[in-house]
């Protein structure tokens, strides 16, 4: 049976296709997943958490104006204290702060810590990517 | 038959011209993309930081790379910061110091602000000075910053309302247990920031950052 189309035009569609397949598939992977978890104010010794879990974060961030630890938590009980030791080796700043994963975590919440005894923060944005 | 054939030559031309076109914006697209993520980072001077913020000024920062810059797996563990924070100048990233459970480095982002990155065996964290303080790491009862050059000396009021000094060591700042902040006066310009007594510390966390985020 003869194709509709001569080979030269199958030829070229095929490449088309291939190159918008590569194109589509490298631009999933090249983008990250990222889920925010708070915005707004964060009363002092305040400890707030994603309703999800996610797979694997690779870094929590937060950018705010006071001093908060962007963090993880596998429990959603207290997030920065009552958890294994990936807290243990989250580091705090004010501005823009990283806390990258401590190695691989499986599944976890991301939550955001604001340490400071007596102000408010207001987390402007913070999130973690997985 | 001759119309036949020139109407199926020119539906051909038509198709192979419109099918290069796509494939020429797409090989385009790629490019640009390519050339716009690794422009800033291919900056060799510095030309991309705006000029007006804190950003350079540090001497760790002006100083030509060095082979312990990139050292062993520096490069591998700086993609998650890239990750995070894409201004980030990777390529101009300065190891400052180093011991047994940390290193400490500087890196520069292409709007103009500064960011301090300490790298435990296991885990680490980068902060960089857009509240308007220095770029510092810290923990309950630890923290390390890092300040210009022309900063001599730095102030922390401790949690019994005294206060200290501290000579910068290296461009790097490291604050008694028990600060509360930190200030200092940059030719002129002042900075401050909150820090995290160890006093503050609730009961039953525990303390491995603060530990690496020692002073020597």
């Amino acid at each position: 049976m003869q194709s509709f189309l001569p080979t030269s035009w199958v030829r070229v569609l095929g490449v088309v296709g291939v190159s918008l397949v590569m194109l589509i598939s490298a631009t999933a992977a090249a983008s990250a997943s990222t889920a925010h978890i708070f915005n707004g104010g964060l009363s002092a010794q305040r400890a707030y958490g994603s309703n999800e879990r996610h797979t694997d974060p690779s870094y929590a961030r937060s950018d705010s104006d006071h001093t908060v630890c962007p963090s993880f938590d596998v429990t959603m009980n207290g997030y920065v204290y009552r958890t294994p030791d990936y807290y243990q080796y989250a580091v705090c700043g004010t501005g823009e702060t990283t806390t990258p994963a401590a190695g691989s975590m499986g599944l976890v919440h991301g939550a955001v810590f604001n340490p400071n005894t007596s102000t408010t923060d207001n987390v402007a944005n913070s999130y973690f990517a997985y | 038959m001759l119309q036949t054939r020139t109407l199926l030559t020119s539906g051909r031309t038509f198709i192979l011209g419109g099918a290069s076109l796509l494939i020429a914006a797409l090989l385009a697209l790629v490019l640009l993309t390519h050339a716009s993520s690794s422009d800033a980072a291919s900056s060799p001077d510095g030309s991309k930081l705006a000029g007006a913020r804190p950003a350079l000024g540090y001497a760790a920062l002006d100083r030509p790379a060095t082979p312990a810059d990139s050292a062993g797996d520096l490069a591998a563990r700086l993609q998650v910061f890239a990750q995070s924070t894409p201004e980030l100048v990777v390529n101009q990233v300065r190891l400052v110091s180093t011991n047994t459970d940390r290193r400490v480095l500087l890196a520069p982002r292409s709007d103009g602000y500064v960011c301090i990155i300490v790298l435990f065996a296991k885990g680490g964290g980068m902060n960089c000075n857009t509240a308007g303080g220095p770029p510092q790491v810290m923990n309950y009862g630890a923290a390390i910053g890092a300040v210009p050059t022309s900063v001599t000396s730095v102030t922390y009021k401790l949690d019994d309302g005294s206060t200290v000094s501290r000579t910068p060591q290296d461009g790097l700042i490291y604050a008694p247990a028990d600060a509360t902040s930190v200030s200092y006066d940059a030719n002129g310009t002042k900075a401050s920031a909150d820090l995290m007594p160890k006093s503050a510390k609730p009961e039953g966390l525990g303390n491995t950052a603060a530990t690496l985020l020692s002073a020597p």
